[in-house]
C-alpha cells in the first residue's frame, strides 16, 4: 500500500507543480459554470440533476487529456523500465496512477461545491439527491479515467492513447441508442453497459445497487486489463 | 508500438499509416459526435442521423482493424509470448475473471436494493402500484407514441423504469411517431381498433387493447389493473330516498368519487329499487347507500336484508339528523347508529365544531397510511359489547378524547352536557366482517355516520377520497387496489432578483476560474523563485 501511494504522490506532485492541474481546473470551473448557471436560471430549480448529466459529457472530454500521458509517456521517455525494475509490482503502479487520477477528479469535483453553495444561499435544495448525484458523477469520471488509463497502457503513442480513450468513452456512451437495432435480448445487455444511464439513477437521488456494481466491475476490469497490459510488457 | 528495427524498416509507411489511421479516429469521433447532437435537434431527418451513425461504427472499426495491423508485433506477444507457461495462465486467468464479474453483473441486475433519497420520495411508485406490478401473471405489451425531446416521453420512460423494478411482466416501446412512421403504421394495421393519438399508453395483454388517460403513476397503474382484469366490477348508489348525486359536482355531490372509482375500473351505475321490483342486481359487487334524507320503505329494506344475506356488499353512509331506516338493518349486526351530532372543540376543520378532522386510525387495511380526514355533521356509532355470533366488527375512525356526541341537536352550542351528551372518543366508521351462517353467505359491511365526507367538497384535499375508494376496494375484495400513500410535490422553483443572477453569473463562469488561475500563477511564480 505504501508504494501504491508513493506512486500516486509523486504523479499529484508532478499536476499541481505544473500549470498543468490549474489550467485544466480553470476551464473546468469556466464550463461548468457557464452550465450551472445556463441551467440554473432555465429551470429554476434549486437542484443539481441538469447539472451533473451535462458534467458528464464535459468529464468525456477532458478524460483522454488527463489520462493519455499516465502509462504511454514514461513508455515513450523510457521511464517505464525504471519503474519496471524498480522494486515495486505492476499492480502497484497502475493502481498508483489510477489513484492519482481518481484524486484529481475529486479536486475538480470539489471545486464545485460553490455551486451547492449558491443553491443554499437563494433556496432550499434537496441535500441527498446532490450528494447521490456527486458520488454518481464521482463514479461516472472515475469510469471514463479508467479508460483512459487502460487506453495510454497500451501505447507509447500519447495521440493514440488519447483518441481511443475518446472512442471508447464514446462507443460505451451511445451503446443505448444502437439497442433498438439489435434486438431487445442483446439490446438490454447493451443498454446495461451504457456508463451514462447508471448515473442517471444516482443523479437523481436514487442508489441502487445495481449501478454500484456495474462501475466497480467496470473499473476493475479496465484496471485488471491495464495491468496485464503493463505485464506484457515487462515481458518483452 | 513496434520494435526498433523494425520502425527503423518501414518508419515512412508506419508514419502514414499512423497519420491515416489517427484521421479516422478523429473522423469516427466527428461522425458519432454528430450523429448525438444531431438526434436533439428535431428537423434534421433519421436516416441521415442512422447514416452518421453507421458511418462513425465503420470509422472505428477500421480504427481499430488498423491499430491492431500497426502493433501486430505486440499483439503477437501478447498471444504467444516468451514465459508460454505464464502466458497461458494469464490468459485463463483474464477469462476468469471477465466471466465471475460478468456473472456478478447478471445478479447485481436481479438482485438489488433501492433507496429513493428524494425528500418526498418523489421517484418511488406508491405501495399500490407496487403491490399491482408485483402481482402480474401475465405479459403486457406496452406501447406509446411519444415525439422525440417531448418531456412527457421521459416521464414516462422514468416511470416504467420503476415498474421494471418490481415486474419484468411489461415491456414497453416508445415510438417516436415523427422518426419511425413505419413502425407506426404497422402497429396500427395490427391494431386497428387503436386510437391514433400522441402521448397515450396502449396495453395489449394479448386479446384486448386498453388505453392509459395518460403518463402519470395513476393513470398507468390504473390501465395496467384494467388490462389484467377479465370480470367487470359493477358499483350501485342506491337512489329515491334524497342520496347524494352520484353525478353532481355541488359541495355535497359524489361527481369525484363516481370518477375515481371508474378511473379504478369499476362500472358505476345508478340503482332504483322501485324500477328493479325490489330486486339488487345479481351482478352488484358493492352496494352503496349515500345518506338518504327519507327513509326508505319496507320492502326496500328487505331487498337490501336479502342482499347482504345472499352475500352482497353494502356500504352503509348515514346522514346525521335523519332516520334511513338502515339503523335496524345494521343493529342486526351490532351496530348501533346513534342520534347524535358528533362535536370535537379541539380537532375540527377552521373552527366548525361539527366538522371533526381525525388524524390517528386504528389498525386497518382502509385506514393504513391515510391522511386526515373530515366529517361534517356525523352521528357515531356503537359497538354491541359483544359482537353476533359469526360478526368480527373492527372500529375504523374515532374521534378524540374531549370530543362529545350531542344528543340535543335543537341546541346550537358547542357545550359538553354531561347529562344528556355522550363522551368521546366516539366511532365514526366501521367494518363488519359477517362468516357464512344457516341462513346467510359470507359477506362484508361497512358502516359511516356520515355521507357529506365523500363529496366534492372534501374529496381531494384531505384524504377523505382515499378512505372513500379504500372503503370500496375493501368491499369489493380489490385489497390490492387500497393503500395509496400520498404524494405531495412541493414546488421547488427559485425566484432569483436580476441582482442575484448576475452576481451568480459573474462568480461561477469568471471569479471562480480566475481564483483557479492565480493560485496555479502563484505556484508557478513560488517555484521559478525558489
Amino acid at each position: 500500500m505504501g508504494k501504491i501511494w508513493a506512486i500516486a504522490g509523486r504523479e499529484m506532485r508532478s499536476y499541481f507543480v505544473s500549470p498543468l492541474a490549474y489550467v485544466v481546473g480553470a476551464l473546468f470551473l469556466l464550463v461548468s459554470g457557464y452550465l450551472f448557471s445556463l441551467i440554473l436560471f432555465g429551470s429554476r430549480e434549486a437542484s443539481m440533476r441538469g447539472l451533473f448529466e451535462n458534467l458528464s459529457v464535459v468529464f468525456l472530454l477532458i478524460t483522454p487529456a488527463l489520462t493519455m500521458r499516465l502509462l504511454a509517456e514514461e513508455r515513450a521517455r523510457g521511464t517505464v523500465e525504471l519503474l519496471l525494475t524498480a522494486p515495486v509490482r505492476d499492480r502497484d503502479i497502475v493502481i498508483g496512477k489510477y489513484l492519482a487520477v481518481c484524486l484529481y477528479l475529486l479536486f475538480l469535483l470539489a471545486l464545485t461545491l460553490i455551486y451547492p453553495a449558491i443553491l443554499a444561499w437563494v433556496g432550499k435544495p434537496d441535500w441527498m439527491p446532490i450528494l447521490s448525484g456527486y458520488l454518481g458523477i464521482f463514479l461516472l469520471g472515475a469510469s471514463f479515467m479508467a479508460v483512459g488509463l487502460m487506453a495510454s497502457s497500451w501505447t507509447s503513442n500519447q495521440v493514440i492513447a488519447a483518441i481511443s480513450t475518446f472512442a471508447i468513452s464514446l462507443i460505451i456512451w451511445l451503446l443505448p441508442a444502437s439497442s433498438s437495432v439489435v434486438g431487445q435480448q442483446f439490446g438490454s445487455v447493451l443498454e446495461y453497459l451504457s456508463v451514462l444511464s447508471h448515473q442517471q439513477n444516482l443523479g437523481r437521488g436514487i442508489i441502487d445497487t445495481t449501478d454500484l456494481v456495474f462501475y466497480g466491475s467496470f473499473i476493475v476490469i479496465c484496471l485488471f486489463l491495464s495491468i496485464r497490459s503493463v505485464e506484457v510488457y515487462r515481458w518483452r | 508500438m513496434s520494435t526498433d528495427n523494425k520502425d527503423n524498416m518501414n518508419d515512412n509507411t508506419n508514419k502514414a499509416l499512423d497519420r491515416a489511421i489517427t484521421v479516422i479516429g478523429v473522423l469516427a469521433i466527428v461522425l458519432l459526435a454528430g450523429a448525438l447532437g444531431a438526434s436533439y435537434v428535431p428537423s434534421v431527418p433519421f436516416v441521415a442521423i442512422q447514416a452518421a451513425r453507421y458511418a462513425g461504427f465503420a470509422c472505428i472499426a477500421f480504427f481499430v482493424i488498423g491499430s491492431a495491423v500497426q502493433n501486430k508485433d505486440f499483439l503477437a506477444d501478447l498471444a504467444k509470448n516468451r514465459t508460454t507457461q505464464n502466458g497461458t495462465k494469464s490468459l485463463i486467468t483474464t477469462l476468469a475473471i471477465l466471466v465471475i464479474i460478468g456473472v456478478l453483473n447478471w445478479f447485481g441486475t436481479r438482485v438489488h436494493q433501492r433507496v429513493d433519497l428524494t425528500a418526498n420520495q418523489q421517484f418511488s411508485l406508491s405501495e399500490q402500484s407496487k403491490k399491482i406490478a408485483k402481482g402480474l401473471k401475465q405479459e403486457l405489451k406496452l406501447t406509446a407514441f411519444i415525439r422525440g425531446g417531448d418531456p412527457q416521453g421521459r416521464q414516462l420512460k422514468d416511470l416504467m423504469a420503476e415498474y421494471g423494478y418490481q415486474t419484468d411482466k411489461l415491456k414497453l416501446e416508445l415510438i417516436d411517431p415523427d422518426r419511425e412512421p413505419g413502425k407506426v403504421k404497422l402497429f396500427f394495421q395490427s391494431h386497428p381498433s387503436a386510437s391514433q393519438r400522441f402521448n397515450v399508453l396502449i396495453i395489449d395483454n394479448g386479446t384486448k387493447l386498453t388505453e392509459a388517460q395518460g403518463v402519470g403513476e395513476q393513470d398507468v397503474t390504473a390501465a395496467i389493473l384494467k388490462a389484467t382484469q377479465t370480470q367487470e366490477m359493477n358499483v350501485y348508489f342506491l337512489q329515491g330516498h334524497g342520496e347524494a348525486d352520484m353525478e353532481g359536482f355541488q359541495q355535497d355531490g359524489l361527481g369525484q368519487a363516481k370518477q375515481a372509482l371508474e378511473k379504478q375500473n369499476y362500472k358505476v351505475q345508478k340503482l332504483s329499487l322501485f324500477e328493479t321490483k325490489n330486486q339488487v342486481p345479481e351482478d352488484a359487487s358493492v352496494l352503496i347507500v349515500a345518506g338518504p334524507q327519507k327513509p326508505l320503505m319496507p320492502q326496500e329494506l328487505s331487498a337490501l336484508d336479502a342482499y347482504v344475506k345472499r352475500g352482497g356488499k353494502l356500504y352503509a353512509m348515514l346522514a346525521a339528523g335523519t332516520d334511513s331506516g338502515l339503523e335496524g338493518l345494521l343493529s342486526k349486526y351490532g351496530i348501533t347508529a346513534q342520534k347524535d351530532l358528533v362535536v370535537d372543540p379541539r380537532a375540527n376543520l377552521f373552527g366548525d365544531a361539527a366538522a371533526p378532522v381525525i388524524q390517528t386510525y386504528p389498525n386497518h387495511a382502509i385506514t393504513q397510511g391515510l391522511r386526515p380526514t373530515i366529517y361534517p355533521a356525523a352521528r357515531s356509532l356503537e359497538l354491541a359489547e359483544k359482537a353476533p355470533t359469526g360478526v368480527t366488527l373492527t372500529s375504523l375512525v374515532e374521534s378524540s378524547d374531549v370530543s362529545f356526541g350531542k344528543r340535543n341537536l335543537k341546541d346550537r352550542s358547542a357545550e359538553f352536557n354531561p347529562s344528556v351528551d355522550k363522551k368521546g372518543p366516539l366511532k365514526l366508521a366501521v367494518a363488519a366482517i359477517l362468516d357464512a351462517s344457516a341462513s346467510s353467505k359470507p359477506t362484508r359491511l361497512l358502516a359511516v355516520g356520515n355521507a357529506q365526507f365523500a363529496g366534492n367538497g372534501f374529496y381531494s384535499g384531505a384524504g377523505n377520497g382515499d378512505f372513500f375508494l379504500n372503503g370500496v376496494n375493501w368491499l369489493a375484495e380489490q385489497d390490492n387496489l387500497v393503500s395509496i400513500p400520498p404524494k405531495t410535490n412541493e414546488p421547488k422553483t427559485l425566484f432569483l432578483t436580476g441582482q442575484q443572477q448576475s452576481t451568480i453569473f459573474l462568480a461561477t463562469v469568471a471569479g471562480a476560474p480566475a481564483a483557479m488561475l492565480l493560485a496555479g500563477g502563484f505556484v508557478w511564480w513560488r517555484r521559478r523563485r525558489s
